[in-house]
């Protein structure tokens, strides 16, 4: 850009009385890190871009979720599974090619926190957990640098400004003057857990971008040693300034190798890791070096995961010592999602500090979801099954929208499958009349004995029906004998019998079954 | 004494409310005393207290009809 094109750039700034080109040239001078590329740091790092920052660095080793698209604003659905830092880093730089935007696609560790935090001149705190929290506090403090602290909880949200003197002259303060001690038995939740307003980061990191912009260009009265509290419910806002305090002291690492040795993470890991990742991003990571899948299950459990390497460590096995694998990223998996969690959990709280630790949500098994019409002619003994619906990588609002267009209203009958009990409360929250399916014992061979009673009508656009239907059978023991057990997909079969069985059981008519299996 | 407590975060949550005005008030420490035993819930959580918008630590007396605020640590991003 040539000065002129500087100038018309960011013009609207420079003519604010105080501002100034003195100004512009001490942002496009300045270099500020972003640690987090989350709803803190999209706003702030979307601003600081905008107003012209000289060198900013985003450090994030996360990857993009769909959960994560109502506040990190940066970002649209064809990120889902991609690294933060570096997606963040190609919009920013697209947005303002006049700056030099650095991607730190790596988990701050005590290991590289003092290189990278050294190389900048203002931190913006944007994490989402306390360990990380505390190391960079304490490592801007180990290095004199003035760390722009900014968190949120649901409705609420906090910014302030540590490790700088105020106008005043009063001692620098920081984190640990408000909390000393980083704890591991408070019942503090996260975004995962407790949830957040989407628009709240964006409010709060739009005043960490400010304050790191007042700070560099000295303009106005910065937040040092203040801590604003936002209550976005309240559109109100309560200060409180901080007082240096003495056993904050007791705490801080005294020097660099201190510091190196600090075990922030084994502290509070066990409160704040969101382990769990989405298909999409499990995809993702199968192409990459050094990540090993770990299928947990027990020995003899089906179906069989063949078709990606992976080492079997049965969960079982783990209670006298939790096993090491080869490789920097861990996913477990199981058929659910849900052992795998418990798996990831132990691995995190022994690894945590040196490997990446996962579980594959909802698990690997990813049968497709099926909607079928079912009507009933209980005279006739007869039954009309038509196929509406059979694909897989669905997610409830995928399916509503599908109802939607399918013409199934919130009147109609959704008989789902009872082994997603999340799915349906969401659904049913929705507006729509959904239950669970009856499961027993017998509740297979049960539902196949009631269809063999009627006449089955399939529509010919039931193609996975038909299909199912021609592939199923009984499985024949080692002896040649047919034992009492069905096998062949069966995706469209089960639905069909939730819906028959409950015709039979709790609602005398009803239209549509679904199973939900995402 | 009459003291206003506000409460944020999930202490807001606890007690059911974000403000509550208590009578008959003397300190920090009594404060939390009479919180912890009305809602035992809280005694598990930390926060901070600031008088009229200044933290601090220790048993500290009220004034008359000051401001308390109840703050938790936040670690959302």
């Amino acid at each position: 850009m040539t000065e002129k094109d500087i100038y018309n750039r960011y013009q609207r700034q420079i003519i604010l009385p105080g501002f100034g080109e003195a100004a512009q040239h001490r942002l496009g001078q300045a270099k500020v890190l972003v640690i987090g590329a989350g709803g803190l740091g999209c706003s702030s790092l979307a601003y600081l871009t905008a107003a012209g920052v000289g060198t900013i660095g985003i450090v994030d080793d996360d990857r993009i979720t769909l959960s994560n698209l109502h506040r990190q604003v940066l970002y649209g659905m064809e990120d889902i599974g991609s690294l933060k830092a570096t997606t963040a880093c190609r919009i920013l730089q697209e947005k303002n090619p006049g700056i030099q935007i650095l991607a730190f696609a790596e988990r701050m560790t005590t290991q590289n926190a003092l290189e990278i935090i050294g190389r900048f001149d203002v931190i913006i705190d944007g994490s989402d957990n306390f360990a990380t929290r505390y190391m960079v506090n304490d490592a801007c403090v180990l290095l004199g640098k003035p760390l722009v602290y900014g968190a949120v909880s649901q409705f609420e949200g906090q910014v302030g400004i540590f490790n700088l003197a105020n106008t005043d002259g009063r001692a620098r303060v920081n984190y640990r003057d408000l909390f000393p001690e980083l704890q591991s038995d408070t019942s503090i939740k996260n975004c995962s857990e407790a949830g957040v307003l989407g628009v709240l980061p964006g409010i709060i990191g739009t005043m960490q971008a400010n304050e790191a912009i007042k700070l560099i260009t000295g303009i106005g009265e910065s937040l040092a040693n203040r801590l604003l509290h936002y209550d976005a419910l309240r559109s109100s806002i309560y200060e409180i300034t901080i007082m240096p305090g003495k056993s904050s002291q007791l705490f801080l690492p005294k020097d660099a190798e201190a510091f190196r040795q600090t075990p922030y993470n084994v502290v509070c890991d066990r409160i704040e890791q969101d382990l769990e990742i989405e298909q999409a991003t499990f995809k993702q990571l199968l192409s990459n070096e050094g990540v090993t899948i770990i299928d947990i299950r027990e020995v003899g459990e089906i179906p069989l995961l063949d078709s990606i390497a992976h080492i079997a460590a049965p969960l079982s096995q783990w209670t006298n010592k939790i096993p090491a694998f080869p490789g920097d990223s861990w996913i477990c998996v199981c058929q659910t999602g849900k052992r795998s969690a418990t798996a990831a959990k132990l691995l995190f709280d022994t690894f945590g500090a040196t490997k990446k630790i996962y579980s594959l949500d909802f698990g690997f098994s990813n049968d497709p979801s099926c909607l079928i019409s079912l009507q009933t002619d209980e005279l006739n003994k007869q039954i009309y099954i038509d196929e509406f619906l059979y694909q897989t990588d669905l997610t409830n609002y995928d399916l509503i929208n599908l109802f939607k267009q399918n013409n199934i209203t919130k009147r109609d009958l959704i008989v789902a499958d009872s082994a997603e009990p999340k799915s349906i409360e969401e659904i049913r929250r929705m507006g729509y009349n959904i239950i669970k399916s009856v499961k027993g014992p017998d509740s297979v061979n049960n539902g196949i004995q009631l269809l063999k009673q009627y006449h089955m009508n399939i529509s010919p656009r039931s193609l996975n029906i038909i299909k199912e239907l021609r592939g199923y059978q009984w499985i024949k023991n080692q002896n040649g004998e047919y034992i009492n057990k069905p096998s062949g997909a069966d995706h469209s079969l089960d639905t069909i019998r939730y819906g028959i069985m409950a015709t039979k059981t709790q609602v005398p008519t009803f239209h549509i079954a679904g199973k939900l299996k995402l | 004494m009459n003291v206003d407590i506000l409460l944020f975060g999930q202490l807001a949550e606890i007690i059911g409310t974000k403000s509550i005005r208590l009578t008959e008030i003397t300190g920090t420490k009594q404060l939390a005393d009479q919180l912890h035993k009305t809602y035992p819930a809280l005694s598990r959580h930390l926060y901070r207290i600031a008088i009229n918008h200044i933290l601090v630590s220790g048993d500290i007396d009220f004034e008359e009809d000051c401001t308390v605020a109840l703050l938790p640590p936040f670690s959302g991003g």
